[in-house]
């Protein structure tokens, strides 16, 4: 197993390398951030370029990436440009956030979804199958900034119009009295939701569609002609083998549950990556835009590492070394 | 029954044999006692589609959004407003009220003129960019699959740094500093995703370009970009229609996403994304101006991915017979 890892962690180096590169690219294209200064009349000439002859933004570009990775292999991204405070403190400080945002998502909607899937396959064409297929395609097709705005609209505005119980708008406690795990937790609530039910939609059409597959081939046959009891059949044999491709999906789905998180983020105005990277576009912070893309690519990346390590779990046949 | 030898022989020798027994070999073709004509693949996938009464009921209605969209003018006609004008004295009426039939916005613009508008936008983004993903996955997944080696290593590995980073994260990266006009957008979305396309033309193009009706070109004479475009593509045309008509409704969802950030076409200008941003600001005072963007982002994405499933049933080479 560690060899395994290690054969990963190796193979993903050029991948990284591939991230800065892109990353390097595209906020160069942006152009110079002295440009608004060449702009500015009252800056003398030899001033921009003694600014850029300290910053390093005369030299060639290659160099210049160089330096830059040299930095970030360091753990160093550069300083913000808003506050001049270093861009991996402001991401560890939000950093959290989105993954207990993530993975309670994740959790959930697997939790939902495989017991749901599986009646659903056997049941085929009953009526909960025709809801959770019916849902299946509205959770695909529903955009999530609505969803969440809905759910705002209903728990947040209306309940609250109602006199009823109503859950807070955004943010992740409230201001007036720093509240407990109830709170944080009540804060949680809609955006979960609203990560969860189009989750939940895509697990669901897989497991189920999956789970038809293998029910029809010949070893669930077999394991029912021996005499197996229903239980053991479908999940024993069953869902042992659907977990295999549910794994390979759980690694191609891990950008989009980040992307998903980014956007419930700011909906919910929920101090994350997601709502980080949108402040940091409005104030034009390019270290600490091109700061946190890193971060995403190197969350996928480890998400991608886990989906492989699971497979070797969920699948005997798949050896790791 | 067949007459195989004689098939075989007129199509591996065409130069042997005289002009009659090339002549029986069609007439023997045409007596293989079929009652009726061979249907197209085209008719009978056709047939099929209109068989299943939800894709086309799905895509009777996406006709009927686009043609809103395109007769834009003809609803700023009919309501009496246009897109931009404010009435600032009747902000925020509800559906019906004051002659505005889906209510006004924050600004007192009329809702309905600006979601026909607004349609516009979104769809010729969604389009435009499955148009040009096709273009550009199908040329990289050709090329890279038809010659293999090296151009191949590089482009699926540069696919792979794509995939690991959230397009949604590439895309708020990049317009960071550039905020692109709806043609621009299409483009961009392209070249951050084309990495999902190109694996599965590519995947196709290699089982494709070991069979003998691709040696039979190549040796006579035909050159490496005949082969891909005019033996190659068309057999991949039934999984490219298909993979577009499920990625219209994503496109729709990323493009409402990146307008909802502030990332996409900018106000003026409506699209479905940017009202629902301006409407969040005053989900507290209207909630039909919250509801009814979202509401048209939904049935549209849900009825272009009905219509893909729909199709994907109806080309699917499994299910034939």
């Amino acid at each position: 197993m560690f060899r395994f890892i290690v054969r990963r962690l190796l193979q993903m180096i050029p991948i990284l390398f591939g991230i800065t590169v892109i990353t390097f690219i595209i906020i160069n294209a942006a152009g110079s951030p002295l440009q608004q200064m060449e702009f500015n009349p009252r800056v003398k000439p030899e001033d921009i370029a003694r600014i850029r002859h300290n910053l390093g933004l005369d030299e060639p570009l290659w160099k210049r990436y160089f330096i830059w990775v040299g930095n970030v292999l360091q753990g160093d991204l550069g300083l913000s440009l808003i506050n001049f405070r270093p861009v991996t403190e402001r991401i560890r400080e939000v950093m959290f956030n989105t993954l207990l945002l993530s993975s309670i998502s994740i959790t959930l909607s697997l939790l939902i979804a495989v017991p749901l899937g599986i009646y659903s396959a056997t049941h085929r064409n009953g009526r909960i199958d025709r809801i959770s297929s019916l849902f299946a395609v509205a959770g695909y097709a529903i955009p999530t900034v609505w969803l969440g705005l809905l759910l705002i609209l209903l728990f947040s505005v209306q309940f609250s119009k109602w006199g009823l119980p109503s859950l807070p708008v955004g943010g992740v406690r409230d201001l007036r009295d720093d509240g407990g795990l109830g709170d944080r937790i009540e804060h949680l609530i809609l955006p979960i939701t609203a990560l969860v039910l189009p989750q939940v939609a895509t697990w669901l059409f897989y497991i189920r569609s999956n789970m038809l597959e293998v029910l029809q081939q010949d070893y669930i046959r077999a394991a029912r002609a021996k005499g197996l009891r229903n239980k053991t059949v479908l999940y024993g044999h069953g869902l042992r083998n659907v977990l295999i491709p549910l794994v390979t999906l759980f690694g191609l789905l891990i950008p989009d549950i980040f992307a998903g998180a980014l956007v419930v983020e700011n909906v919910f105005a929920y101090p994350g990556m997601g709502r980080l990277a949108i402040t940091a576009i409005g104030d034009k912070d390019h270290t600490l835009v091109m700061g946190i893309t890193l971060m995403f690519a190197v969350l996928v990346i480890v998400g991608n590492l886990i989906a492989d390590v699971l497979y070797a779990v969920v699948d005997p046949r798949i050896r790791l070394d | 029954m067949i007459p195989e030898d004689k098939a075989l022989s007129a199509t591996t020798d065409p130069f042997v044999g005289d002009k009659a027994e090339q002549d029986s070999v069609l007439i023997d073709y045409e007596g293989l006692g079929r009652s009726r004509p061979i249907e197209s693949n085209w008719h009978r996938a056709w047939r099929r589609f209109k068989a299943n009464r939800v894709a086309l009921i799905a895509l009777l209605v996406t006709i009927a959004i686009v043609l809103f969209a395109i007769l834009a003018p003809v609803v700023s006609y009919i309501t009496g407003y246009t897109y931009y004008e404010n009435h600032l004295g009747e902000k925020l009426a509800a559906p019906g009220q004051d002659g505005y039939i889906l209510g006004s916005d924050g600004n007192g613009r009329d809702v309905l003129t600006r979601l026909a508008y607004g349609g516009r936008v979104s769809l010729l983004v969604a389009g435009l960019a499955v148009i040009s993903l096709l273009l550009l996955g199908g040329l990289i997944g050709s090329v890279a699959g038809y010659f293999g080696g090296w151009v191949d290593t590089l482009l699926m590995r540069a696919a792979d740094v794509l995939l690991s980073i959230p397009t949604l994260v590439l895309l708020i990266l990049v317009s960071s500093f550039y905020r692109p006009d709806p043609w621009e957008l299409a483009v961009l979305i392209a070249l951050v995703s084309w990495a999902g396309i190109s694996r599965l033309v590519r995947g196709e193009v290699i089982s494709l370009k070991h069979r003998e009706f691709v040696d039979a070109s190549r040796v006579i004479g035909a050159s490496n970009s005949r082969i891909i475009l005019r033996h190659l593509l068309p057999n991949v045309v039934p999984i490219l229609i298909v993979w577009a008509s499920l990625a219209v409704p994503s496109l729709i969802l990323t493009e409402a996403t990146l307008s909802y950030l502030g990332l996409g076409v900018q106000a003026p200008q409506p699209s479905w994304g940017n009202m629902l941003q301006e409407a969040k600001q005053f989900v507290r005072q209207s909630w039909s101006f919250v509801f009814i963007p979202g509401l048209m982002i939904f049935i549209t994405s849900l009825c272009t991915y009905l219509v893909g499933l729909g199709l994907r049933d109806a080309l699917d080479p499994r299910l034939n017979n």
